[in-house]
């Protein structure tokens, strides 16, 4: 193949990723756009679409902030999340404490049948949860806790699999001589070699209890998600605020996502 | 010896107490499903298997399986075929900042959100995709979101899209495991690309990537913020109440839990017939 060949190839192969690069980011950049754009810039008062937003507002955030409550959503979520996260943190410590000691085949087996359980809709499992919420008049939020943790600790221990493969059962030999038990040599020894990729689950892990929607609609509990579709209405939806709330509950995903471009670059 | 056998058990209780809690809701909703439950009536009885031959007839339900088996097989299928159009395209890039965020931020967003996001896109009224539609063929605006086919592959396209960048990154990860003198010694014996792709591409990366499909066919059938936010609670006329938005509606709407929970026993047999498989799909990839 001659090198204009070659050229013209990578040429296309550039715009080609640039258009995927668009597709990905098209949805994103209107979400903001409509959520930063004044009443009726982009949608006239028919509900037409004018055209491209002269002006930047907050107002649509402060909008959705007044209509749903967002402050009291924003902190029960965050709460909620938090405590899920270090709920999910422990006990994934401790699911991998009692894996770290076992031969490598072992360790695979046990975090394959973690991740496979992982294919059990959570909807089909919601039953008994909310009846023994009737039953022990327990709070939505504790339940949201509970369900919450019981589905995402399979998936943390799973995510760290990497980091556990890559651990020689060796290394536990030391902290034992030190009288430590499986958990403390887990503390000690597993945790500061996997510190980066145990915050990074960890925030994977809360990021998906923010976003959860059933659960928290269902229980009623007062997260930011639920809040989203109670502003659209058939009679006439106020998109720019929906698109703000919108923005709002995506925030943690993305900060998310940018802090791991960020780990990517500097690793790069 | 003597340490290791009094700190196995007692290592083992995490995972024991994860198990017990897995095995107790799955009981438990099994248990409800042989019963009348019903949570705003504020009665249970024990009805047998009658709930599950009710389900049988139930035109409602036979409709939600079949929409939800649609949606799945064609979400999966549609999502494999992007994500490996995204790593022949991005290549060994996949990993760079810039295409790493634009994979991950969709599936980082709440599923409501990006359903809200693609009900605006779409939107007979407001909407982009149907004013561009109109200006540039003339036409009146369609209305996806007003019928049944439209908003089916609405819906199809937004899960795709939140989908296809998280698989191309599982698939890039994998296709890293392909020994590459596996490749040359094809090379070497005149192999080009389609004996390359048979002889080494296909057996490394059948199981991983059937193991990849079965996860996304099970997510999609468990499906429910997205298309709930998408279609306003089940589309036009009910037409997309897809299982997970017939059985939120069985529980919530008609408090009839066990008859709700008879379906869930139904969508958790066949995902436990399937975990064998899965297993066996993951071993052979670790080994």
């Amino acid at each position: 193949m001659s090198k204009g060949a070659i050229d013209l190839l990578r040429f296309a192969r550039r715009c080609a990723a640039s258009f995927l690069l668009v597709i990905f980011a098209a949805p994103v950049l209107i979400a903001v756009i409509v959520a930063f754009s004044p009443p009726q810039s982009v949608f006239g008062g028919s509900g037409q679409l004018v055209g491209v937003p002269r002006g930047f507002t907050l107002q649509n955030f402060a909008t959705a902030w007044e209509r749903t409550d967002a402050g009291h959503s924003v902190f029960v979520s965050f709460t909620l999340s938090a405590i899920i996260g270090l709920l999910v943190a422990m006990w994934g410590m401790a699911i991998i404490s009692s894996v770290l000691g076992l031969p490598t085949r072992g360790r695979s087996s046990i975090l394959s049948m973690l991740i496979a359980v992982r294919i059990l809709p959570p909807i089909c499992l919601c039953t008994p949860i909310f009846v023994a919420g009737a039953l022990f008049g327990l709070a939505p939020a504790t339940l949201f806790v509970i369900s919450m943790s019981v589905l995402l600790v399979p998936l943390f221990s799973w995510l760290l699999g990497p980091a556990v493969d890559a651990f020689a059962e060796e290394w536990l030999d030391i902290p034992r001589l030190f009288g430590l038990g499986s958990f403390g040599s887990t503390l000690f020894v597993f945790m500061p070699l996997a510190l980066g990729v145990f915050i990074m689950v960890t925030a994977a892990v809360a990021v998906t209890a923010w976003n959860e929607g059933f659960f928290s609609s269902a229980l009623g509990v007062q997260t930011i998600i639920p809040a989203i579709p109670s502003l659209v209405s058939h009679r006439g939806t106020d998109w720019g605020a929906v698109m703000a709330l919108g923005l709002i509950s995506a925030s943690p995903g993305i900060v998310l996502t940018a802090l791991i471009g960020l780990y990517r670059l500097g690793r790069d | 010896m003597t340490m290791k056998s009094s700190v196995l058990p007692r290592r083992g209780i995490s995972l024991a107490a994860l198990a017990a809690i897995y095995l107790g809701l799955i009981s438990a909703t099994v248990g409800i499903s042989l019963s009348n439950l019903n949570y705003f009536e504020g009665r249970s009885e024990f009805v047998g298997l009658g709930n599950f031959f009710q389900l049988l007839g139930d035109q409602s339900f036979l409709v939600a399986c079949y929409l939800t088996m649609k949606y799945s097989v064609v979400c999966t299928l549609l999502t494999f075929a992007c994500s490996c159009v995204w790593v022949l395209i991005v290549g060994h890039l996949v990993l760079r900042p810039i295409y790493l965020i634009a994979a991950l931020a969709p599936w980082f967003m709440p599923p409501t959100t990006v359903g809200v996001i693609f009900q605006l896109l779409f939107d007979n009224q407001q909407g982009l995709i149907p004013a561009l539609l109109s200006t540039f063929t003339g036409a009146s605006k369609p209305d996806f979101l007003g019928n049944s086919v439209g908003a089916f592959w609405v819906a199809v396209v937004a899960d795709v899209w939140q989908w296809a960048g998280i698989f191309g990154i599982a698939l890039a990860l994998t296709a890293k495991s392909v020994p590459a003198e596996n490749i040359e010694t094809v090379a070497v014996c005149g192999g080009g690309l389609g004996p390359q792709i048979v002889a080494v591409w296909i057996p490394f990366l059948l199981r991983p990537v059937s193991a990849l499909l079965i996860f996304k066919f099970f997510w999609n059938i468990a499906d429910f913020d997205r298309l709930s936010a998408l279609t306003s609670g089940g589309g036009p006329l009910g037409t997309m109440r897809v299982f997970g938005l017939w059985i939120e509606r069985t529980y919530f709407d008609f408090g009839d839990f066990g008859y709700g929970a008879a379906a869930a026993v139904a969508a958790l047999t066949l995902a436990m017939l399937t975990v064998p498989l899965l297993l066996v799909l993951i071993a052979g990839r670790t080994q």
